[in-house]
């Protein structure tokens, strides 16, 4: 069970991880449209 | 203070400063991939490399493709990592037969050693086998320098590189600064430990008779405790010297053994303490004059290199003269340095290496994000103390961790041209290109996740008696001091520890990881973003409203903008810890 859970937020921490960075260059973009 | 310590204090600094030139260039060289002498040995390695796994080698990579790939590589090797951990009992090299790593001390050693912090909340040689130890954390000490090497370069090209959309590609300059760099400064390292007697084995725990037997007291059930009768030692032994060298110019920190570089095996005599220390700098040194050379102005690289070294002599001299003053609660007692003594507070330090050594070598590894030490930081006076706190929380940017330190610091150098800008009035411009709003919201982001990991976690800690503050093993301003270290240390990469807080508990395990984990990689990912959107930028000639970047004034406006965001910041809390723990020392009350 902890195993499950140890494994699961390393992977949640590195796909909220590459989301943020689309969320950066997101406002980049939208930035640079206005 | 003697003057035998300052000499060696300025000769450290000295040898630091000859050898920036040579490796900044040799580093340039290496990532501008032009030719060196290593190579006819790493580059057939190399391309045997990407073609064994698909890399094409000329393929750039725009920032948040950079980003990705080295998150995924992160976080796979981060499983890997974890997984050897938790079946270590089951796998070879481990003569000691050491149980499995349990969950939540593996998660937070995984990701530890993935962030380049290497804090320990284990007894390494009772808690790691050989092959843990190899495998699962030495590797991750190349790796993870690696990784920040190949940022800092990303970060630099952003900067020297105009009107294009890439940063250079992540498998190769991760790939690079492994082979070209790290693999063969820790041979040569390697080896000159072992010419001091650092251990390189791969035998059982030696055991050996006590001349005279002990007698201690264990805690039993139910609070009661039991006296137990000692007559063997058992000595630890392993693979010590390959990954003492990693740990030192990866930055790494993170000890074979529980005492890292104060124990004899790792650290034996004061020659090896001294090439420890000098190899903490190296790298980091180096890549302010890389800097230099890849923007084509060296001068701005020295500029960068003097704001470091600044802080870092007013680090270890606050420091030293901390440690050398007597005991104020000591009465009738001689503290005076002599023939016969070191004076001063010797508390938690190696007699080999005394408080000047002591003293330089807490300084470099809290400047460097390096965490190794060769002296318990918790018994620090508590000014001493303070300044290794500060030194980290001024964002681990004094030289730095290997590469974290020059991105962190050219974050703070955009800051100081925007902040000028703003002071004169005209568009800021850094070496040609313009600082625009979306730059200084990325700076800021990255500025502000810092403080708010440590603040929020110290905070949360400090209201739970039952959580946070149980594992406490000082009371008052102190206990604050040592929470404070832990999540300074974790958000700053660094890994060192005021060791009276017992962090090996299911809340320090996970909020550590989870603090180590965002103050790694939710600040690279802003940083990125400002690379990648300064590489774009077109080269605006320079004028008269252009700031320079190479002078004195600039180098004043760099510090003050460090230490101003620093002391802003973390002023209230260091008053309620170590600066009240000194006050209170002096009206004789300690903790």
């Amino acid at each position: 069970m902890w195993d499950f859970g140890m494994v699961a937020l390393s992977i949640a921490f590195f796909f909220v991880a590459i989301c943020y960075s689309g969320l950066c260059d997101g406002l980049r973009n939208k930035e640079e449209e206005q | 203070m003697t003057a035998n310590g300052w000499f060696q204090i300025i000769l450290f600094f000295a040898i630091i400063l000859v050898l920036t030139k040579p490796v900044g260039i040799y580093m340039a060289r290496v990532f501008e991939r032009e030719h060196t002498f290593v190579d006819p040995l790493f580059r057939p390695l190399e391309r045997l490399l990407y073609k064994s796994t698909g890399i094409d080698e000329d393929r750039e990579m725009r920032w948040t493709e950079y980003a990705v790939a080295m998150l995924l590589f992160s976080g796979v090797s981060m499983l890997v990592t974890y997984a050897i951990e938790r079946l270590q009992h089951w796998l070879p090299w481990n003569p000691e037969h050491l149980a499995n790593v349990v969950p939540a001390l593996a998660f937070n050693t995984a990701a530890s050693f993935t962030t380049n912090t290497n804090w320990q909340a284990y007894t390494p040689e009772a808690t790691m086998s050989y092959l843990t130890q190899m495998a699962a954390l030495a590797t991750h000490n190349f790796f993870s320098a690696a990784v920040g090497i190949a940022l800092a370069i990303a970060f630099i090209r952003g900067i020297s590189r105009r009107e294009m959309k890439t940063l250079g590609n992540f498998w190769v300059d991760a790939t690079r600064a492994t082979l070209w760099i790290l693999v063969p400064a820790c041979i040569v390292l390697a080896l000159l430990l072992v010419s001091q007697g650092v251990v390189q084995n791969f035998r059982p725990y030696d055991h050996a008779r006590l001349l005279q037997a002990q007698t201690v007291s264990v805690p039993g059930p139910n609070g009661s405790s039991t006296t137990q009768r000692i007559t063997t030692q058992t000595i630890a032994q392993g693979p010590v010297a390959s990954q003492e060298a990693i740990k030192m110019l990866g930055t790494n920190g993170g000890g074979f053994f529980n005492a890292n570089s104060a124990h004899p095996f790792e650290n034996p005599t004061p020659v090896s303490n001294f090439l420890e220390m000098l190899s903490i700098f190296l790298i980091p040194a180096g890549l302010t004059a890389t800097l230099g050379e890849m923007v084509k102005s060296p001068r701005h690289g020295w500029a960068v290199f003097t704001a470091m070294a600044v802080l870092f002599f007013v680090g270890v001299a606050t420091v030293y003269w901390a440690e050398s003053q007597p005991n104020p609660l000591l009465h009738g007692v001689n503290q005076h340095v002599s023939a016969q003594q070191s004076g001063g507070n010797m508390e938690g330090k190696e007699v080999r290496f005394g408080i000047a050594d002591s003293a330089l070598f807490a300084t470099a590894t809290t400047d460097a994000s390096c965490g190794a030490v060769n002296s318990m930081h918790d018994s620090f006076m508590p000014l001493g103390g303070m300044v290794l706190l500060v030194n980290m929380m001024l964002g681990e940017v004094i030289f730095g961790g290997v590469g974290a330190g020059m991105y962190g610091m050219l974050m703070f150098v955009v800051l100081a041209v925007f902040i000028a800008g703003l002071m004169v009035g005209r568009t800021p411009e850094y070496l040609g290109k313009k600082i625009e709003s979306y730059d200084v919201q990325m700076v800021m982001l990255y500025v502000l996740i810092f403080p708010l990991l440590i603040l929020g976690f110290s905070a949360i800690s400090v209201l739970m008696p039952n959580i946070g503050l149980a594992s406490l093993g000082n009371a008052g301003p102190h206990g604050l001091s040592e929470i404070l270290y832990a999540y300074t240390s974790a958000a700053g990469n660094n890994g060192s520890a005021f060791a009276g807080l017992n962090a090996n508990t299911h809340w320090y395990n996970l909020t550590l990881a989870v603090t180590m984990l965002c103050g790694r990689f939710l600040m690279i990912v802003p940083m990125l973003a400002v690379a990648g959107n300064l590489v774009e930028k077109k080269l605006t000639p320079p004028s008269l409203g252009t700031f320079p970047v190479h002078t004195p004034l600039f180098t004043v406006l760099l510090l003050g903008v460090i230490l101003i965001v620093g002391a802003l910041t973390f002023f209230p809390a260091l008053s309620l810890g170590p600066i009240l723990e000194h006050l209170l020392l002096h009206t004789g009350r300690t903790f």
